[in-house]
């Protein structure tokens, strides 16, 4: 080949080299990571500090955000004992909203949750307290008869049942969890680097071509809007997802 | 009883019903595939057993599907 062809991005793009020193914790995502709960909490401590009857905007905000969470996702998943499981849900949304769109702002620009270890940690805590909460609710005999055990069928078909329902609580419902929030951010910033550095390649090429580089441009800056949704969505389904298992496991009867 | 517990699994509409039959899913095909898999390795390589789990397990979780959420 006379000149080196278009190199597309991939899961090579998503290593970074520490920014100062040597340390692992020093890379961009683990930056992000910081950034993000420092934004958080600047953010609700302003919102929350001077809370009034007739609220600001910032504080409105923040409170639209609060009641989207406690009624939207809490109140209508898990019922009657909801309140407790609240602030967990809260930072739960909160924490993957903001990395996730942390994909899009510009300077920043990587969604932290495209990396596998951070929806993972996430994804043990909620798996630790939707296991804890039945198991201090029913007792361990109880919740694992009730869990393989269901009433109302033949008993032959619990040889076909139990193990399934049992692989289900215990491997395929953190998979998925983990795996989805993960794929979904991957798989999107994937996306957006792609148009991007097409549109930068062809931006090199003969005059004809840059018409191309354009579109890939403005795809990218569609795509952009569309990854905003996608970001929304994901951080939705996480939390709602870790709501109804917490609500199965309070379910009386499984 | 079992009417409250389809009512919370149904509650969010069908997207969470679709996540919770694509786990069933996934669930018995890896348990019941991975069994056939094994009785196929115990008793020599002709991928029978494998193939039978993997249905055996696609027809168990449609039926756990169905019984969460298709039975009145």
């Amino acid at each position: 080949m006379a000149q080196p062809g278009f190199e597309p991005p991939g899961s090579g793009d998503f290593i970074f080299t520490p920014i100062f020193g040597n340390s692992i914790l020093a890379t961009k995502p683990v930056l992000l990571l910081f950034f993000s709960v420092i934004l958080i909490s600047v953010f609700f401590i302003a919102s929350s500090r001077k809370a009034a009857v007739v609220p600001s905007k910032l504080q409105f905000a923040g409170e639209s955000i609060y009641s989207f969470v406690r009624d939207g996702i809490g109140k209508d998943v898990i019922g009657h004992e909801f309140q407790r499981f609240v602030p967990f849900l809260f930072t739960i949304f909160t924490f993957i909203l903001t990395n996730n769109l942390f994909g899009i702002i510009p300077f920043m620009q990587f969604p932290t949750m495209s990396h596998i270890g951070f929806p993972v940690s996430i994804t043990i805590f909620v798996y630790l307290v939707y296991h804890y909460v039945a198991i201090k609710k029913h007792g361990l005999g109880k919740y694992l008869k009730d869990m393989c055990f269901m009433p109302g069928i033949p008993k032959p078909m619990y040889v076909l049942l139990a193990p399934l329902e049992f692989l289900t609580y215990f491997a395929i419902r953190p998979l998925t969890l983990a795996m989805r929030l993960f794929g979904n951010m991957f798989a999107g910033h994937l996306l957006l680097m792609l148009f991007t550095l097409g549109g930068e390649y062809l931006l090199g090429s003969a005059w004809v071509i840059k018409i191309f580089s354009a579109i890939s441009f403005s795809l990218a800056i569609g795509l952009s809007f569309f990854e905003m949704g996608i970001q929304c969505l994901q951080a939705y389904i996480f939390t709602l997802l870790a709501a109804l298992y917490i609500a199965g496991a309070l379910a009386d009867e499984h | 009883m079992e009417d409250r517990k389809v009512d919370i699994l149904n509650k969010d509409g069908k997207i969470t019903t679709l996540f919770y039959m694509l786990g069933f899913l996934l669930a018995g095909v890896l348990i019941w595939g991975a069994i056939g898999w094994g009785i196929d390795n115990w008793l020599g390589h002709n991928n029978y057993f494998l193939i039978g789990g993997v249905v055996l397990g696609i027809g168990s979780s449609l039926y756990l599907a169905w019984l969460r959420f298709g039975r009145k």
